[in-house]
């Protein structure tokens, strides 16, 4: 079995409020940090191993909308 | 003219449009479940406003995969015309009958209040009857309706007469170039944020959505019940 994690963000250059918010508040505690995005984590179990191309198939039929995001997939083995 | 109100799990404006079709404008209406695989004949199709399946993973993502959205892309490629409100709007770029997409607020809440827009193109079947740059007094209520789009398509937008309606009293939501509302190329899609269906009655403190409604239904040569 597979664990598929797709990350999904902003693209750069789209303004990511979320982002922006909790940039303000970090370096309101007092941390020296800069370009904080917001992005979101989706999980799935697959029994075999998909290809990339499946994997993006899946990608732009739903899970994230290329006009103003970038999506990355990550691939682990499950015992 | 018949028309199709579209409901989703989470539309709540859908009544609204209803109301203002059959009520306010004597049209024959009919509700169109997101499951169902016929629009029944409707000549217009109406997506309204609310929270499509929670606006799970983004607004418009899921509902984008509905049955109805297959046989309303085909209704729509031969012609047929579709207008989205508000999350209307946000479906119709999810599932790419319209150009861009809309983006969480810049000021990052939800805005909820009456607005200034202005009609930038007349020649649309959905503003026929406003004038060149007339300011409407209409309301909006979402989260995420700033526009965005590529550089290259807005621009072949502009060049294609594309951008219908635009806020002209400040930006309420940092919409890209201030647009509010924008068709396809062939104009008989329409895409808005503000919510001409809440300012269809004067008993509401607002009349310049009814318009836009008419325009549609004046297609059709149908005796309209309101019309000025």
């Amino acid at each position: 079995m597979w664990r598929i994690k797709a990350e999904v963000k902003l693209k750069e250059g789209v303004l990511d409020v979320q982002g922006r918010a909790v940039e303000q508040v970090l370096r309101q505690e007092g941390y020296d940090v800069s370009g904080v995005r917001v992005g979101k984590m989706i999980e799935f179990i697959t029994e075999k191993k998909m290809d990339l191309e499946l994997l993006h198939e899946i990608g732009n039929k739903l899970l994230f909308n290329p006009v103003i995001e970038t999506i990355e997939f990550f691939l682990e083995p499950v015992s | 003219m018949k028309v199709g109100v579209v409901q989703f799990p989470g539309s709540n404006c859908d009544s609204d449009v209803f109301y203002v079709c059959r009520e306010v404008l004597n049209q024959e209406t009919i509700y169109l479940w997101h499951e169902e695989k016929t629009l029944h004949g409707c000549d217009f199709v109406i997506l309204p406003g609310g929270f499509s399946y929670g606006d799970y993973l983004r607004p418009g993502a899921m509902a984008k995969l509905s049955p109805i959205l297959t046989e309303i892309k085909n209704f729509a490629f031969q012609g047929g015309m579709v207008l989205g409100i508000c999350n209307g709007f946000q479906v119709l770029t999810e599932s790419g009958l319209l150009p861009g997409s809309l983006l969480k607020n810049e000021n990052g809440r939800f805005i909820c209040q009456w607005t200034s827009v202005r009609v930038e193109n007349i020649k649309t079947p959905f503003t026929s009857l406003y004038r060149k740059w007339e300011s409407l007094k209409m309301p909006i209520a979402h989260g995420e309706g700033r526009y965005f789009v590529d550089k290259n398509t807005l621009s072949s937008m502009e060049q294609e007469e594309q951008i219908v309606f635009r806020y002209d009293l400040g930006n309420p939501n940092g919409s890209m170039d201030f647009i509010a509302g924008v068709c396809n190329q062939k104009k008989n899609v329409l895409g808005l944020m503000p919510h001409p269906e809440r300012c269809s009655e004067s008993v509401l403190k607002g009349e310049d959505g009814l318009r836009l409604f008419q325009s549609v239904f004046s297609l059709s040569g149908h005796p309209l019940s309101r019309l000025a």
